[in-house]
C-alpha cells in the first residue's frame, strides 16, 4: 500500500504550494509536513508528494537525499540528536555518548530494542552557548551533563510506560 | 557613546513575543509612519546605506549598496529573503531573536521588502529551530491580524506577504546563492556569481538576501537616523554587533556590543576569562570558518572587521570560540574536518574530494597512524581546496585548521610523531587502528611517496607540451 | 571588440566571449569536463581554472567573459599546481581500471591526467566505491569512474525533455542517479554515452568486445529504408561508425576535436543498426569545426520530421508507426521550464 498524507495534510501542501511562484519550492514544506506525520521519509513518501506537487519525482529524491534532516529509515519514539561539534565537543560531548551507550545501551544510528531510543551525532544545531546540548524530537535540552541526561532518559523511559526501575 | 543595545534592546522585556509588548515598546511605528509619509523607498536605502549597516552573515557586504543593487525598472517580481538558516559552529544569535524578538525582525523584512519593492518575502529558517519557527509563525499572524501583512497594508497600497520556508539540515543553505537554490526546491547547492541575486536570484528574478542580525537592526536605524546609528562603531564599521561566544569560556552566550570594542577587555570583562580560571590558548573569532588567532593577536585587535583583518583573521559571522590550554587542537581540527566533508555540498571537485580526504587524513593522525609526511601532505591538500571552489566552504576548511597547524605546528607534530595528543596525552580514535574494524579506513604498509622536487618535472614536460598549440584530441582516425 | 593577451598571444574577440573560447581562438587549449558548448557553464569541475592578472583568485575559464586589456595565463606554474590539484582529488576515488574500460583512448580524465595528474598517489584510504547500477539494458553505469560533471543530467533534462536522473546524497557521497534504477524513458537516451567525459556511463552492446584506438571511424547516416521509427531517425541517425575489420562494432554521434558531439543521434541508430548494408558512408562529412552551441532538443527535431513526414506521405505509409507526441513525452515533468514560468 503506498504511502498517503492525510486528508487534512494535503490540503495544507496544497495551500503551502501556492505562497511560491512554482510548486518545485514546495517539496521542502511538503517533505517537512511528511516528517511531521510520520516521522521518516521514504521512496513512497517522495513520491506521494511528487504526484501532490505534479513536480518530476527525482526532484524530490534529489532534495531528500540532500537534505539531513529527515530521517530515511523510523528513528524510535525518541530521536535523540546530539551535537558533536567544536563548541559541544570542547565541553564534553563526547562522554554524553559514551554514558549514554555504556548506561543505557542507546547506541549511535541504532534503535534499541524497545523502540524508544535512537542516537545520532549530528553537526552544529545551533546553540553554542549552552554547550553540550542535543535535540530531542522538536526540543532542545542544553547545558547537559551525565546527570542531566540520566535525569530525562528516566523521564522518557516512564513517559512511555516503560520504566524499568 | 554610552554603551547602549540596539538589536537586543528589547529582547529581555517578558512577553516582547507578543504583538502588543512590542507595539508598546515602539513596535511597528516605523512601518506605520513609513506607509503614512509614503517615504520614497529610495529614501530608505539612502537611510541605511548612510548609516553603514554591514551584512552581519559573514561577507560584512554594506546592506544599503546591497539593496540599490536592485534594478528598479525591472518588470520581474523582486523578492526578498531573510537568512535565519544559522549553522555555521559557534554562532548562535540569530536563534536568540527568533525566539525572543521575532517581531523585531518582522518589522525589518517588512522595511527591507519595502525599499526594494518586493511584495513577497521569505523568512528561510533552519529546520531545526522548530521553536523559534513557531514563534516566527505567531509573529507573522498576530501582525497580519493587525493589518501589518497583506494587501494594501494599512491602506497605503503596497501590497507585502511574509512566509516562513523551512531549512533541512545543510549548512551550505546559509550562502545566498544556495538558499536562492534550495527555496526553489532543489538542491542547495550555490551558483556562479555572477549574476548576482540582487539582478538574478529567486526564480530569476531581483531577491535580497539579508541576515536576520542585519534586518533587525533596520527598524531603529529608520527610527533614529543613520547619524544615530553611526555614533557607535568605528569609521568604517558603524554600529554594533552580537557576538555569540562559546567554549572554554566562563560565561558563554550572546552579547551585543558596538564594533571596535576591545578584544581584552571584552574577553576579561564581559566574558569573565575561560572557566575554571585556566589559560587562554587560542581564540577563533567568527564561527569556525574563519582563521584561528594566538591569545597575542586576539588581545591586540579591537572587534571590528578591520582591526580583526589586520590581526589576521575575520569577523565573520561573530562566533566566538574559545579554546584554553586543555584543548587538544588535533582533536579540534578533526571535528571541524568532519563539519565541512559533512556539510559538502559535492558539487565542485576540490571542496567534494578535499574535505573527505582532509577529514581521514585527521582521523588517521588521531589513531596514531598517520602516512608519511602526513602534515605536508595535509598542508598541500588544503593548499589546493583553497581558492578553487564556488562557495567559500572550500576555504573554511581550510582557514581555521591551516592557521591552527601553522600557529600551533609542535602540537601536530606531536600528535603525528608519537601518537598521542600532546596536551590530553590520549590517543582518541585508537579503535581506529585495530585491523579488524569495519570502519579501519587504511589499508596496506606505509611507503615513502616521492617529494616535490621529484614530480616537478612534469610541470617542465607540459609546459614545452602546450607552447606548440592545442593538442587535437579526437584525431585517432583521421591518421589512420 | 576586447583584446586579450593569452600566453603572450594577442588576440582580438567578441565581447560576452568565455576565456575559454577566446583562448581557443588564441590557439591555446584549456582543458574541461563540465563545461559543454549546449549548455551554460556550470564551473563545478574546476579543471579550467585560469590565471587573470589583477585577480586575486583563479578564475574559471568556461565562465569568466572577457574584458578588453584582460592578461591571461593558461599555463604558468600556479596554474598548473591547481590543475594538478583537481586531477589528484578527481582521481582520489577513481578506479585504476583503464585496461578493462571502454572509454579508454578517448578519455578525458587519462588525456589530462596523463598532463596535470601526480605521478603518485598520496592518498593512503580505501577509495570510495556504489553499488552497480545501470541505466536499462543499454546503458551501463559505473558509478565509481563518475567524476560528477553532471552533463548527463543536464543533456536529460534540456535535451532529451526527461527529469529522469539527478544528483542524490551530499558531499563525497553525492552520486548521480534515478533513485529508482529505471531507464532512461526517452528514445535519446544512448546520448547520456557520448557525452559522458569518463568511462562512467558506456555502451553496454560495445563492452569488452573492442579498443577504440582499433577501431575506424567513419561518419555515416542511417538510410532511410532501414528506418524502423522515421521520426527519431530523420534527423537523429547522423552517426559515426566504430568499424574494425570492416564490422561495426560501436555507433557514437560525430563529434569535434573536442569531443563535442555535432548532434544527437537516436538511440535506434546507436544500439540497432549493427549491418553496415543500413548505412551510407558520408566521407567527407565535417568533423573538425568546433561546436560552439547545442543542437535542437530532441522534442523539436521529432516533430520536425513527423511534419516533413507527414508532408511527403511517409509517415502513415511507413512501415511502424511513431508512437504520438504525447507518449513520448510520457517522462514525467516534460517541457516545464522554471526560467520561462516566471517571466
Amino acid at each position: 500500500m503506498a504511502y498517503e498524507l492525510s486528508a487534512e495534510n494535503q490540503q495544507r501542501v496544497k495551500e503551502v504550494a501556492a505562497r511560491y511562484p512554482h510548486n518545485m519550492s514546495a517539496i521542502l514544506p511538503a517533505l517537512h509536513i511528511v516528517f511531521a506525520e510520520r516521522g521518516w521519509i521514504d521512496r513512497e513518501a517522495c513520491d506521494h508528494v511528487a504526484e501532490l506537487l505534479d513536480v518530476p519525482p527525482i526532484h524530490v529524491y534529489e532534495a531528500m537525499t540532500f537534505y539531513t534532516y529527515f530521517p530515511r529509515k523510523p528513528v524510535g519514539k525518541y530521536h535523540i540528536q546530539l551535537c558533536h561539534n567544536i563548541a559541544c565537543n570542547l565541553r564534553g560531548a563526547e562522554n554524553l555518548i559514551e554514558y549514554m551507550r555504556d548506561k543505557h545501551g542507546i547506541e549511535e544510528d541504532r534503535v534499541t530494542g524497545d523502540g524508544l531510543f535512537c542516537l545520532h551525532r549530528v553537526e552544529c544545531l545551533g546553540a553554542c552557548g549552552g554547550a553540550p546540548m542535543m535535540q530531542v524530537n522538536d526540543d532542545y535540552y542544553e547545558n547537559l551533563s551525565p546527570e542531566k541526561i540520566e535525569e530525562l532518559i528516566e523521564g522518557w523511559k516512564r513517559e512511555a510506560g516503560n520504566g524499568r526501575r | 557613546m554610552a554603551l547602549e543595545k540596539i538589536v537586543f534592546k528589547g529582547i529581555d522585556i517578558p512577553g516582547r513575543t507578543e504583538i502588543s509588548v512590542y507595539e508598546d515598546g515602539g513596535g511597528y511605528a516605523q512601518w506605520k509612519r513609513v506607509l503614512s509619509e509614503k517615504i520614497e523607498p529610495n529614501e530608505l536605502i539612502e537611510t541605511v546605506k548612510a548609516s553603514g549597516l554591514r551584512g552581519r552573515g559573514g561577507a560584512g557586504f554594506p546592506t544599503g549598496l546591497k539593496w540599490s543593487f536592485v534594478p528598479a525598472d525591472s518588470p520581474k517580481p523582486k523578492y526578498m529573503l531573510c537568512n535565519a538558516d544559522e549553522s555555521e559552529p559557534g554562532t548562535f544569535k540569530d536563534r536568540e531573536i527568533l525566539e525572543k524578538d521575532p517581531h523585531q525582525l518582522l518589522e525589518g523584512v517588512l522595511l527591507g521588502s519595502y525599499a526594494i519593492g518586493a511584495n513577497t518575502a521569505y523568512i528561510y529558517l533552519r529546520g531545526e529551530f522548530v521553536k523559534g519557527w513557531k514563534m516566527v509563525e505567531r509573529a507573522i499572524a498576530e501582525a497580519r491580524e493587525a493589518g501589518y501583512i497583506g494587501k494594501n497594508v494599512l491602506g497605503s497600497g503596497f501590497d507585502i506577504e511574509v512566509w516562513t520556508h523551512r531549512g533541512a539540515g545543510a549548512y551550505i543553505c546559509g550562502e545566498e546563492t544556495a538558499m536562492i537554490n534550495s527555496l526553489e526546491g532543489k538542491r542547495g547547492e550555490p551558483r556562479l556569481k555572477p549574476p548576482f541575486p540582487a539582478v538574478e536570484g529567486f526564480y530569476k528574478c531581483p531577491t535580497i538576501v539579508n541576515n536576520v542580525e542585519t534586518l533587525a537592526a533596520v527598524p531603529k536605524i529608520v527610527e533614529n537616523g543613520p547619524e544615530w546609528y553611526g555614533q557607535w562603531g568605528t569609521e568604517k564599521s558603524k554600529g554594533t554587533k552580537l557576538w555569540s561566544v562559546c567554549g572554554h569560556v566562563a560565561r558563554p552566550g550572546v552579547y551585543e556590543v558596538p564594533l571596535g570594542y576591545p578584544a581584552q577587555k571584552f574577553f576579561e570583562e564581559d566574558l569573565g576569562g575561560c572557566w575554571n580560571g585556566n589559560k587562554l590558548k587560542a581564540v577563533i573569532p567568527g564561527g569556525s570558518s574563519v582563521f584561528a588567532m594566538t591569545p597575542d593577536e586576539f588581545f591586540a585587535c579591537n572587534l571590528d572587521y578591520e582591526s580583526i583583518a589586520e590581526h589576521g583573521s575575520m569577523l565573520g559571522s561573530g562566533g566566538m570560540i574559545i579554546f584554553d590550554e586543555t584543548a587538544c587542537l588535533v582533536e579540534a581540527s578533526t571535528v571541524i574536518a568532519h563539519f565541512y566533508a559533512h556539510e559538502s555540498c559535492g558539487q565542485c571537485t576540490p571542496c567534494r574530494e578535499g574535505c573527505g580526504w582532509v577529514l581521514r587524513m585527521f582521523r588517521d593522525i588521531e589513531a596514531g597512524q598517520p602516512q608519511p609526511g602526513a602534515k605536508d601532505v595535509l598542508l598541500d591538500v588544503m593548499d589546493q581546496i583553497f581558492g578553487a571552489t564556488i562557495c567559500p566552504l572550500g576555504d573554511s576548511i581550510v582557514m581555521p585548521i591551516k592557521s591552527m597547524m601553522e600557529k600551533f605546528p609542535e602540537e601536530f607534530e606531536y600528535y603525528i610523531r608519537e601518537g598521542k595528543s600532546m596536551v590530553t596525552g590520549k590517543t582518541r580514535l585508537a579503535q581506529l587502528a585495530q585491523p579488524d574494524k569495519p570502519e579501519n579506513w587504511r589499508r596496506g604498509e606505509p611507503f615513502d611517496y616521492p617529494r616535490e622536487q621529484d614530480y616537478k618535472t612534469s610541470f617542465k614536460g607540459l609546459a614545452h607540451d602546450l607552447s606548440r598549440g592545442p593538442e587535437p584530441l579526437f584525431t585517432k582516425f583521421e591518421d589512420e | 571588440m576586447p583584446t586579450v593577451t593569452i600566453d603572450g598571444k594577442q588576440v582580438e574577440v567578441p565581447d560576452g566571449l568565455t576565456i575559454l573560447w577566446a583562448a581557443r581562438k588564441a590557439g591555446v587549449n584549456i582543458p574541461t569536463y563540465c563545461y559543454y558548448p549546449w549548455f551554460a557553464p556550470q564551473g563545478n569541475c574546476r579543471i579550467c581554472l585560469v590565471e587573470v592578472e589583477g585577480v586575486g583568485k583563479l578564475q574559471i575559464g568556461c565562465q569568466t567573459p572577457v574584458r578588453d586589456g584582460m592578461v591571461v595565463h593558461t599555463n604558468n606554474e600556479r596554474v598548473f599546481k591547481a590543475r594538478r590539484g583537481v586531477m589528484e582529488f578527481l582521481l582520489l576515488h577513481h578506479p585504476l581500471d583503464c585496461p578493462i574500460c571502454d572509454q579508454a583512448g578517448e578519455c578525458d580524465l587519462q588525456d589530462y591526467g596523463y598532463k596535470y595528474g601526480f605521478p603518485v598517489g598520496r592518498n593512503r584510504h580505501l577509495r570510495r566505491t556504489f553499488p552497480k547500477t545501470d541505466y536499462g539494458e543499454k546503458i551501463s553505469k559505473e558509478m565509481n569512474r563518475c567524476i560528477h560533471c553532471r552533463r548527463c543530467i543536464r543533456l536529460a533534462e534540456d535535451y532529451m525533455g526527461v527529469h529522469h536522473i539527478g544528483m542524490l546524497n551530499r558531499g563525497d557521497h553525492s552520486e548521480i542517479g534515478s533513485y529508482i534504477e529505471a531507464a532512461i524513458p526517452s528514445g535519446w537516451a544512448g546520448n547520456v554515452i557520448d557525452i559522458c567525459p569518463v568511462g562512467a556511463l558506456t555502451d553496454k552492446k560495445m563492452r569488452f568486445s573492442a579498443r577504440v584506438w582499433d577501431l575506424e571511424h567513419v561518419p555515416a547516416r542511417l538510410k532511410e529504408s532501414a528506418m524502423k521509427d522515421p521520426v527519431k531517425c530523420r534527423y537523429g541517425s547522423e552517426a559515426m561508425l566504430g568499424l574494425y575489420r570492416g564490422k561495426i562494432y560501436r555507433v557514437t554521434a560525430r563529434m569535434d576535436e573536442h569531443r563535442v558531439m555535432k548532434s544527437m543521434i537516436c538511440d535506434e541508430a546507436r544500439f540497432e543498426h549493427y549491418d553496415l548494408d543500413d548505412w551510407i558512408i558520408e566521407e567527407d562529412a565535417d568533423i573538425t569545426t568546433p561546436v560552439e552551441s547545442g543542437p535542437r532538443p530532441a522534442r523539436e527535431l521529432e516533430e520536425m520530421a513527423r511534419k516533413e513526414l507527414e508532408e511527403e506521405g511517409k509517415l502513415n505509409g511507413g512501415r511502424v508507426e511513431s508512437p504520438p507526441p504525447s507518449e513520448i513525452s510520457s517522462a514525467p515533468g516534460t517541457g516545464m521550464d522554471l526560467g520561462r514560468q516566471t517571466e
